[in-house]
């Protein structure tokens, strides 16, 4: 056994001195065990520099109260694993594969390293198909892509997470394959949400609550950086296993992508590395794209990941949500102004988007809705300053026409959702595309400009809006 | 959060349109002050007139006049006033409003309705419908010379006498006061109507208030009406585009004034945004040499 000893700790990195002969490799797993108040603790940690004359520079993994410098640091000969496969189902996992959901211990026939090389070019298949969600603004401006990489970009607050627990909750429900979901560095209280969530709900036609179908893989707020930063690796390793063993579809949520290019930047300092742009750690773009190249589809099997993107201070523009930018093939960006106008899911129709959204994908039909669509929505937006100093009137008649039918699209983009229902009291709407398709022809076509605007608000496709204008002027 | 310069470029888009909005409204309010004045006593001397008229149309002896009689070609003509420029808020949607309700009536009861415009930000509501105007006077000015009214009043005092036209209206938006101003229609032909119209909406004394001697006139009340009929269509027209026109400025005076004040809100929002985004550049600017400095070491 290769043991050293720790020379140094900084916040949550520390450095240890092996044989000069015997330095342990990059990426190696380091494990100190010590006494903490009583009770038997191991820290794990893993090495990221080799400082010279046997030193290792290691970002821990766990929290580094109580340790002390001279006390043994063991090398454990390799990367870390995590148990994977079937036997992970139905559990709640942290970054090192154990259990934290108090149901024993998993009983895991594989292991597999949390670093793994992407797949190879020629494994990867190209995936073009729709994956409905019936959330009518997804499926019309930025549809979901089967086997492809979605982002949710947000800033604080503007229902990110409840997007994300949306989703899980149409397609994981319907979704006949496993589901992992990977929770990186976000509320804790969400995650325990989440899980009772999923033990309630049962795929429908099956006795299976839909957990008996997900892993769990959490690495919250609480834990240090080191962790936050490895769990979302952890979490993509099961999913490979899944996928390589031609399980079938794999689903993986991660919430949140961000969290973990926070986590790097935290310990990059601390690893001694110059920051940035904007404090960043200068090997962002590297980490960001080590990770996000493992989430493909190939050969074996079809990984279709949604990812929540953190946009700090609302800005896109922001290194990290930008760096994210380039992996994904749809995205869907959260906006603060339109959260401010009582619409959720507040996605923004102009800047979301998705690779898909093709005339020989989707069809001329979709293809054409929603670029009328986008061009009402666009003139309307050019016309904001215009109306916010002359006021409505002074636009043209057409102009005031293509202002009713945008405001009336921007409100008919509301849906209750199924996860909200206990705060809204609103039941859950799911439309399906070729209805939210002809509803948004029909506003752009003039035929419900005679509804008052709050009708489009909340409902599922146009007729509905059509009666609960008619409840509204009961009530009125 | 925007670039500066996006910040910046847009704050001074939004500056020069303050002083734009800020001109037009300084620009009206000196013409409504100018009109208002001017407008005070041309309701004088209409109230006058029609007091006259309605004593000479409504005798013992009822008069046979050409003007008093009542037409039924099935063709009426609306003349319609519209604001000259645009800023000025809803003032066209609302005549519009009117002009199409004249137009429903008549559809409904089968009539021809011609519609003649002044040139005027009315017109391109009017395409919008795809209401095509009979006629568009293209060279009044905006307060026409009495020359131009008595053109375009004898035009239709000849359709009128020919029996080719039922009825004359003018939709214009009236002055009311200085806080109150409303799209409405004054019926010039028949005689008797105007007569009527005006009588109804006159702050003033009518006859059947006043007790008088029976009075003889010279020459014969046919002549008479002749020549005062013709005087109280031009001069009552000539007064409807006195409203319209000062209803227009001070459209534009309040919507101006609005807009200005929009705008003011706008840029110190704008300046805030800019302040801040300037400051934050300058603290990452900082940040970033401080870092470096702090590497080299």
């Amino acid at each position: 056994m290769n043991v050293g000893k720790l020379t140094q700790v900084i916040g949550s990195v520390f450095d240890a001195k092996f044989t000069p002969e015997k330095v342990p490799a990059l990426y190696n797993a380091l494990e100190i065990t010590f006494d903490f108040g009583g009770k038997q603790k191991t820290l794990r940690g893993e090495v990221q520099q080799h400082l010279g004359g046997g030193r290792v520079r290691a970002v821990s993994l766990g929290g580094t109260l109580g340790l002390r410098r001279g006390m043994d640091v063991v090398d454990t000969g390799g990367p870390m694993t995590i148990a994977v496969g079937t036997e992970t189902l139905g559990r709640v996992v942290n970054l090192f594969g154990d259990p934290i959901d108090d149901r024993g211990p998993i009983e895991a026939k594989a292991k597999r390293s949390i670093h793994q090389d992407p797949p190879r070019l020629v494994d990867l298949t190209a995936h073009s198909e729709v994956f409905e969600t019936g959330i009518k603004v997804i499926d019309l401006l930025c549809p979901f892509v089967r086997g492809g990489k979605t982002g949710l970009f947000g800033g604080a607050g503007v229902g990110k997470t409840v997007v994300i627990q949306e989703l899980i909750a149409r397609i994981a429900t319907k979704h006949g394959g496993y589901s992992v979901f990977a929770g990186v560095g976000e509320r804790t209280r969400e995650g325990n949400d989440l899980w009772l969530e999923m033990q309630r709900t049962t795929i429908p036609g099956t006795n299976d609550t839909v957990l008996a179908h997900t892993t769990l893989v959490f690495g919250q707020m609480n834990e240090p950086p080191g962790a936050r930063l490895r769990v979302a690796l952890a979490a993509m390793t099961i999913a490979e296993h899944f996928r390589d063993s031609g399980i079938g579809d794999i689903l993986l949520f991660i919430d949140n992508i961000f969290r973990f290019a926070q986590a790097g930047s935290e310990v990059s300092a601390l690893l001694g590395r110059i920051p940035s742009a904007v404090g960043y750690q200068p090997t962002l773009a590297t980490e960001m794209g080590q990770l996000q190249e493992r989430i493909a589809s190939t050969k074996t099997g079809s990984v279709t990941s949604v990812q929540a993107v953190y946009v700090p201070a609302d800005d896109l523009t922001d290194p990290a949500p930008a760096t994210t930018f380039a992996h994904l093939d749809s995205f869907v960006v959260l906006k603060r102004a339109i959260t401010q106008k009582g619409i959720y899911p507040a996605v923004d129709p102009l800047e979301s988007t998705s690779r898909i959204l093709d005339p020989n994908i989707v069809g001329q039909d979709h293809y054409n809705v929603a670029q009328t669509v986008l061009e009402y929505l666009q003139r309307y937006n050019e016309l904001q300053d215009i109306i916010a100093i002359l006021g409505i009137d002074e636009l043209s008649k057409q102009d005031q026409t293509i202002v009713a039918r945008a405001r009336r699209l921007e409100r008919f983009f509301s849906q209750p959702f199924l996860v909200t229902r206990q705060f809204t009291g609103l039941e859950g709407k799911y439309v399906p595309t070729p209805d939210t398709i002809e509803s948004c022809k029909q506003i752009c076509e003039g035929r419900w400009d005679q509804l008052p605007e709050e009708a489009f608000m909340y409902v599922g496709a146009i007729d509905e809006a059509a009666q609960k204008a008619k409840t509204l002027t009961k009530k009125g | 959060m925007a670039s500066i310069r996006q910040i910046f470029l847009r704050r001074k888009a939004i500056d020069s349109i303050a002083r734009m909005t800020r001109t037009l409204e300084m620009i009206s309010s000196a013409r409504y002050k100018a009109y208002s004045s001017r407008w005070a006593l041309t309701g004088a001397y209409r109230d006058a007139l029609a007091r006259i008229a309605y004593l000479l149309a409504t005798p013992e002896k009822p008069l046979d006049h050409p003007l008093l009689k009542q037409n039924s070609s099935g063709r009426k003509a609306i003349l319609a006033l519209g604001s000259r420029k645009g800023l000025c808020g809803a003032y066209n949607s609302e005549v519009f409003h009117l002009v199409e309700v004249h137009l429903e009536q008549a559809r409904g009861r089968g009539q021809q309705l011609d519609l003649y415009v002044p040139r005027s930000r009315l017109e391109s509501v009017l395409s919008f419908h795809g209401v095509t105007p009979t006629e568009v006077y293209t060279d009044l000015d905006e307060r026409p010379t009495d020359r131009q009214i008595r053109t375009i009043a004898d035009a239709f005092l000849e359709q009128f006498l020919e029996g080719k036209l039922d009825s004359l209206g003018i939709v214009y938006k009236r002055f009311y006061s200085a806080s109150s101003q409303r799209a409405q229609t004054l019926t010039i032909l028949p005689l008797p109507d105007l007569v009527d119209d005006l009588a109804t909406r006159a702050q003033v004394m009518w006859p059947w208030d006043l007790t008088f001697e029976d009075f003889l006139m010279t020459p014969p009340a046919y002549q008479i009406i002749e020549g005062l009929a013709r005087m109280l269509i031009y001069y009552s027209i000539q007064s409807c585009f006195m409203d319209a026109v000062l209803s227009e400025h001070l459209a534009r005076m309040i919507a101006m004034r609005n807009a200005t004040d929009n705008a003011e809100d706008m840029i110190k929002q704008l300046t805030t945004d800019y302040n801040r985004a300037r400051q934050s550049q300058i603290t990452s600017e900082l940040l970033d040499i401080v870092s470096g400095m702090g590497a080299l070491e």
